[in-house]
């Protein structure tokens, strides 16, 4: 932890050694995340070395009172939020040209052209996808409930909002993933090998 | 299952979902030329104009040369009309007398 403060002094001094060091850390973290809440690997790729600039250079924000990686954590999903709020308004103007962008699927393995039912469609079906169909805003609880593996204070803390809002908003979300999961034909059992 | 332990599967699940999604080296050379490039030239840094801020110069900038149109416009308008109230004055004193009826210019013009 101590090591960690250090590297955040010489990231407020501006020294590029820290932000190797952060993105070293906490790269694969953003990354991730910007790809579960975006559904695109390219525009989450953009978007986690914008939160690392953002990060060098507004360092001096990081008042030290919750973890670094909620704060990246912050930057990354406040920059997600413009980022859909950007592509909204694409849609609204461009209609034609976002629907082909978002034909072109950029998960490789995710083809869509099984049969509903099969084996294969099953096996297929991933769990972020499912995560994808949810409003933004219950996607955001549930990437850092479960693959940040946050309690409720802590993502109260990165969402900048209540815990009593973060602890309904969790449970709709919790409830609504089970439905898709649900009628999806998952069983947590028998489709995780649990 | 319980809770515990689908949100256990769930956690797990995910976490192999998203293990081949990485923040390449490639990505973290980017960000440091960028940051570096950054540090170096202020002129070549990028500024953020809130969308508020950004539509109020632009109502500015269509609002002051049309207010100064107008200004000028109305301007125009007031000194002809002027000009117009000068003449017109001076055409209509008209004088009757005994004499006959004369412009008051030409009455003017004998006084002197």
């Amino acid at each position: 932890m101590d090591g960690e403060r250090q590297w955040i002094e010489q990231l407020k001094r501006g020294d590029e050694a820290a932000l190797a060091w952060l993105m070293e850390r906490y790269g694969n973290d953003v990354v991730r995340t910007a790809s579960l809440l975006l559904k695109d690997r390219h525009l989450a790729e953009d978007v986690s070395q914008e939160t690392f600039l953002t990060a060098f250079r507004k360092a001096d924000q990081y008042r030290g009172d919750g973890s670094l990686k909620g704060w990246l954590l912050r930057i990354a999903i406040n920059l997600c939020r413009s980022r859909m709020r950007r592509a909204s308004w694409q849609r609204l103007f461009l209609r034609e040209r976002m629907d082909l962008v978002q034909d072109a699927d950029d998960w490789p393995e995710s083809s869509g052209s099984e049969e509903p039912g099969s084996a294969n469609w099953l096996n297929k079906m991933t769990l972020r996808e499912e995560i994808g169909r949810l409003p933004m805003l219950y996607r955001e609880v549930i990437v850092l409930y479960y693959f940040h593996e946050m309690q409720i204070t802590e993502i109260a803390d990165v969402l900048q909002e209540s815990e009593g809002t973060v602890k309904s908003k969790l449970h709709r979300a919790r409830k609504k993933l089970k439905q898709q999961l649900e009628e999806g034909g998952w069983e947590y059992e028998s489709s995780w090998g649990g | 299952m319980n809770q515990a332990g689908e949100d256990k599967k769930l956690q797990e699940q995910l976490r192999e979902e998203m293990d081949p999604v990485k923040f390449s080296e490639e990505m973290q050379a980017d960000v440091l030329r960028r940051a570096h490039a950054k540090s170096l030239s202020w002129w070549n840094r990028e500024i953020r104009i809130p969308a508020p801020v950004a539509a109020a110069v632009l109502l500015l900038l269509i609002a002051i040369p049309l207010y100064g149109w107008q200004q000028a416009h109305s301007m125009q308008a007031n000194m002809a009309a002027d000009t117009l109230g000068k003449g017109a004055e001076q055409e209509e004193r008209i004088i009757v007398s005994t004499a006959g009826v004369f412009y008051a210019s030409q009455l003017e013009g004998e006084d002197r």
